[in-house]
């Protein structure tokens, strides 16, 4: 993999995390769609935004990435290896793209359908490093060899219709990797992916994280995806993380009411014994026309007191994990 | 591919055959005498002898079957009006319209465009200005537009000749005046297409692989809405060869569709015919092209041909 020339050093400063976002607000138009979001991704680890539809965690990514639709409103800071990018012309941002890889979820969609697999992926080369033509073609070949594509040089000469739907995503991670980014920002990339290719997809995301060292943001509804990959998570509900901590603690000792529930819902699907019902959470997450007053996942709580629709609790450190809720789990108040 | 390549070859055919019936049925049982035409103070035995040698009494079928016969080894048939063949006469004329033709696709497919690409990205000023240029162009008819146009480069600036002959200077106002009227439509349509690309998820793509936008609109957007844009010409041009007609009146244009107007006022159904026959076949042919061409410009369609 070739480094990207405005960096001396590839992998940066260890010290500095890839992505910090701070009290991250976005609107759109009047709508909040995110609320003082906070978290931080390190280098060479995995974090986990998780949560259902709606709750915001794509809009934290696209935020993140500086990818919103123009007619959206941010507030906050974003922090892209220290630099903060939050208040950056598109220009400004452009030039920092090599070091931001970003997936998004159907390729299909996400790739141009009318340029051919090489030409998209050499365009990384043409654009940021000058390469001509036949240089980035060769180099498109070899960062396609490397998120294991078979045949690569058969392979760029191809439509993205043309290939599967997982070596369509190793060609978006191909062109998120291809000039060695400090961070990748992947959101929901395995959504609509066949089972055993979604295992595939993940088994190269973490080698990749492995050998390059760049922090990963890994945007899912998928608890078992967490399981698999995540070195912290965090939980996201109505705009807000509600939870958030490295992945084994919050495993082992959830503290938030939902994020304890999205976890029955995965070992249900692990062990529960067929015609078994399958948890489900009750009650439809929140819109963002209709904002809940208080702790937004009162009326779905089934530890919910009054004190819970009056004040939204913030987030407070418990343990190894930081939990925005009035009674925590693990903590007995009755 | 060859077999869906003989399939659409077979359909044209045969919507071919079925204008070619339909219009000859038409002139047939359409009022109207030829021969009255022809010579219009003739006595009734002279008129006979006339319609007897114009073979205007034999049945529909027979009169058919003959028109028919010929058009397979080639021939048009005769010209009532003018001693010549129909083949020749329209061969005279076809290049004119061809260019007329070719001339307006070109200049409203360019116009059209611009305005479509720079209403979409500018869409508070420029957007506005085009919603009210297409509007004005939409509801003026072509020969409106043909006549306001002789006045003012013709008659008031004296910039251009008003009408008459074969050239260059002669082609640049009814090319113009066929051109406004579709470049509404082009502009609505790129204009949509530009849009709906620009808020593509492949567009956003490259907006985080860090393209630069200029590279992003020739490369990305452009490349996409290409293929539509082209159809669009396409079909247009063939639309024309038999759509011009009013204009190259106004203009005196010495294209086929005057030839086909004068010769409608005159009731010599086989110009009128061939002329008709021509159209319908530059339409299936142009058909045929741009399906083809669309195969090499957009990748999906390639399979399933």
């Amino acid at each position: 993999m070739r480094p990207a020339p405005a960096l001396e050093d590839p992998r940066g400063d260890p010290r500095i995390p890839p992505l910090a976002v701070e009290d991250l607000q976005v609107w759109y138009g009047d709508l909040q769609a995110l609320s003082d979001v906070t978290f931080e991704v390190q280098p060479g680890k995995v974090l986990a935004l998780i949560g259902e539809t709606g709750s915001g965690k794509s809009t934290a990514a696209l935020a993140a990435a500086r990818l919103l639709p123009p007619k959206s409103r941010i507030e906050g800071h974003i922090f892209l290896d220290g630099v903060d990018i939050t208040t950056m012309t598109r220009e400004e941002v452009r030039v920092l793209r090599p070091r931001l890889g970003f997936v998004s979820q159907d390729a299909m969609a996400a790739l141009n359908p009318v340029l051919s697999v090489g030409t998209q992926v050499a365009e990384m080369f043409e654009v940021h490093l000058g390469s001509s033509k036949s240089e980035a073609l060769q180099q498109a070949i070899q960062i396609l060899r490397k998120v294991q594509i078979p045949d690569p040089p058969a392979v760029v000469k191809l439509y993205p219709h043309q290939l599967s739907g997982g070596m369509r995503q190793r060609v978006m991670i191909a062109i998120a990797l291809a000039l060695g980014p400090r961070l990748l920002i992947a959101d929901e990339p395995t959504t609509g992916l066949d089972v055993s290719v979604q295992a595939e997809i993940l088994r190269l995301a973490i080698a990749l994280r492995d050998e390059s060292g760049a922090g990963v943001l890994w945007i899912t509804h998928d608890m078992g995806v967490v399981a698999e990959l995540a070195d912290a998570v965090a939980v996201m509900y109505a705009g807000r993380i509600v939870e958030d901590g490295p992945a084994e603690v919050l495993f082992d000792v959830p503290r938030h009411p939902y994020t304890e529930a999205l976890l029955r819902t995965l070992y249900d699907l692990r062990t529960g014994s067929r015609g078994e019902r399958l948890y489900q959470i009750a009650g439809q997450p929140p819109s963002l026309q209709s904002p809940i007053p208080g702790c937004p996942f009162h009326p779905r709580c089934p530890r919910a007191k009054e004190l819970c629709e009056q004040m939204e609790p913030s987030l407070e450190a418990m343990g190894g994990s930081r939990a925005a809720c009035h009674f925590p789990l693990g903590t007995e108040v009755t | 591919m060859t077999r869906r390549l003989m399939a659409r070859l077979g359909q044209a055919l045969l919507v071919v055959i079925f204008v070619v019936v339909l219009t000859f049925i038409l002139q047939y049982v359409l009022p109207g005498d030829p021969a009255h035409a022809l010579v219009p103070r003739a006595s009734g035995a002279v008129l006979e002898r006339l319609r007897e040698a114009l073979h205007l009494n034999d049945p529909l079928m027979v009169q058919f079957a003959r028109y028919f016969g010929g058009l397979l080894r080639g021939n048009l048939g005769q010209s009532y009006v003018q001693q010549r063949s129909v083949v020749s006469l329209i061969a005279e004329r076809l290049p004119a319209t061809l260019l007329l033709a070719f001339a307006a696709v070109v200049i409203q497919t360019l116009i059209g465009s611009a305005l479509g690409v720079a209403a979409a990205f500018r869409p508070k000023v420029v957007g506005k200005a085009v919603t009210s240029i297409d509007l004005v162009l939409f509801s003026t008819p072509s020969f409106t537009i043909g006549l306001l146009l002789i006045l003012l480069f013709g008659f008031r600036l004296h910039l251009l000749p008003v009408a008459g002959g074969f050239g260059l200077l002669q082609l640049v106002l009814p090319a113009i005046t066929v051109a406004l009227g579709g470049v509404p439509w082009y502009a609505q349509i790129v204009r949509e297409e530009t849009i709906q690309s620009l808020s593509s998820p492949y567009v956003r793509t490259a907006i985080a692989k860090g393209v630069p936008d200029r590279r992003i609109i020739r490369t990305h957007v452009l490349r996409n809405i290409f293929p539509p844009i082209l159809t669009m010409a396409g079909l247009d041009f063939a639309g024309l060869i038999s759509g011009v007609a009013i204009v190259e009146s106004i203009f005196g244009w010495p294209g086929i569709g005057q030839l086909a107007i004068s010769s409608s006022n005159s009731e010599d159904r086989p110009v009128v015919l061939g002329v008709v026959l021509i159209g319908t076949v530059a339409i299936v042919v142009f058909n045929l092209v741009v399906d083809i061409l669309q195969m090499y410009l957009d990748p999906r369609t390639r399979q399933g041909f």
